[in-house]
């Protein structure tokens, strides 16, 4: 009889352990249990008894078809580490599974999706960049309508067009190239499988990458704190109306070294993100991308509350005020703290790995 | 010998035959069934245990723990209402089919 349950263990092995299993277990058992003994009643001999249960025992994956459940698998290829690892995926909410499809990418492929990726994160930086300086022109006409170089209807509306005309182009570029990227969105839900040469080759350009990456980061955040400065040290040392319009329009530096800085965030972690993608590396791994779409959820149901919101108090501020020349920083501080919030969010996600 | 797969379809009306006018458990249902066609039709345990979790979720049977005398606890399956109505129009499905695959057989084939 020991056979006979070490067998029926050996077969239940690889599913996972529901009540409904553990039900289907022990009744097979039992059966087995009473077949064997009535069996050895008859007279038969050990081996011939088990041989005859065993054989009529049939298929644990017919009861798990009934019960809906299926196989852990357990090896996902695709990774050059043996690691083994084990997902499990019976019946669960997806959103607590890491369910992506497995999918073999040639070399060509790879290099494709990353060219186009760091094309992509080009873009929507130049989108970002002509957005957050859009204002500008205006603040620019705006100063020097207050020192009578133009009339004020002039500087007025030529401030407004232009500061709508950037917003659009940018808005185009910004959406087109989203579009365009589609396309290549799949990567970012699949199990990569590369052949040895290539893998080690983008692990290679990662590499090189890295400190890249650092320094582009560095260099951005050091232009958005010293963008500031300008402004700071113009007011103190403007002695003449002239010196002091000039400090006003420091806005206007700030604006462009935020801009520069934060294409520079934008670029580098775009081309990051490619090669994270591609080698199913950090936030795109198996481990983390269940931790990676529960974060991902969060943040798109504040993003969802938070930017409506955000227009909101941008509108009533401006329409109060008349004043769009003040009223379209909320923007840039909107953008700030959601990013915040956005990038601690992954943070708790991502330490409780 | 028939497989499991050739009788599918009608595992459950042979199971609610059974245990039309008794309840009975796994292995006497399993046995009553490799006697009764003289072994002919030998019905492996899962196929059998996955036939219950149906009829049983369906509830055309339901399941009750019956004591035994070595304090096992053995399931045993009773048919409801619900199960003999079921298995009367399978016995009339049946007799359909009969007559439809006895007009495609022929005896010099």
């Amino acid at each position: 009889m020991e056979t006979i349950i070490s067998y029926i263990e050996s077969l239940f092995k690889n599913y996972p352990d529901t009540p409904e299993i553990r039900r289907a277990r022990t009744e097979l058992l039992n059966v087995m249990e009473d077949k064997y003994n009535e069996l050895k009643s008859q007279g038969k001999s050990e081996n011939e008894v088990i041989g005859i249960v065993i054989s009529e025992f049939g298929n644990i994956d017919e009861i798990a078809a009934e019960l809906n459940i299926v196989e852990k698998t357990d090896r996902i290829i695709g990774s050059n580490d043996n690691i083994s690892n084990n997902i499990n995926n019976s019946i669960v909410d997806e959103n607590e599974i890491d369910m992506r499809p497995v999918v073999s990418v040639t070399s060509s492929q790879a290099e494709e999706f990353i060219q186009k990726r760091i094309h992509f994160g080009n873009m929507i930086a130049l989108g970002v960049f002509l957005c957050i300086i859009s204002p500008t022109a205006y603040i620019i006409l705006d100063e020097l309508s207050d020192i009578g170089i133009i009339s004020s209807a002039l500087a007025d509306s030529v401030g407004m067009m232009s500061l709508f005309v950037v917003i659009s182009i940018a808005v185009s570029i910004l959406i087109f190239n989203a579009i365009s990227n589609e396309k290549y969105e799949h990567y970012e839900k699949e199990k990569i499988i590369l052949d040895y040469s290539t893998k080690k080759e983008i692990e290679e350009q990662a590499g090189t990458f890295r400190s890249v990456f650092g320094f582009k980061i560095t260099v951005g955040v050091v232009l958005c704190i010293l963008g500031v400065i300008p402004a700071g040290v113009l007011d103190e040392i403007a002695k003449t109306d002239f010196m002091q319009s000039v400090a006003d329009m420091s806005a206007v530096f700030i604006l462009i070294a935020v801009a520069v800085g934060v294409s520079l965030f934008i670029t580098a972690g775009m081309r990051r993100d490619a090669y994270n993608i591609i080698l199913n590396k950090e936030e795109y791994s198996i481990k983390k991308t269940i931790n990676r779409k529960k974060s991902e959820r969060i943040i798109g149901i504040i993003a969802v509350i938070y930017w409506p919101l955000t227009l909101v108090i941008y509108i009533v501020w401006s329409f109060l005020s008349l004043d769009f020349g003040v009223s379209w920083i909320v923007w840039p501080i909107a953008g700030i703290i959601f990013g915040s919030v956005a990038a601690t969010i992954k943070l708790i996600y991502n330490k409780s790995v | 010998m028939i497989s499991s797969d050739g009788l599918r379809g009608y595992n459950d009306m042979i199971i609610l035959n059974i245990i039309f006018n008794k309840p009975s458990y796994g292995y006497e249902i399993s046995r009553t069934i490799k006697e009764r066609t003289s072994d002919k039709y030998v019905i492996k345990e899962t196929t059998l245990y996955s036939a219950f979790t149906r009829l049983e979720k369906n509830g055309y049977i339901d399941s009750f723990y019956g004591n035994e005398t070595n304090g096992k606890r053995r399931t045993y399956y009773q048919i409801t209402e619900s199960g003999k109505t079921y298995y009367r129009e399978k016995c009339k499905e049946w007799e359909l089919i009969k007559e439809v695959v006895e007009l495609f057989k022929e005896e010099y084939i």
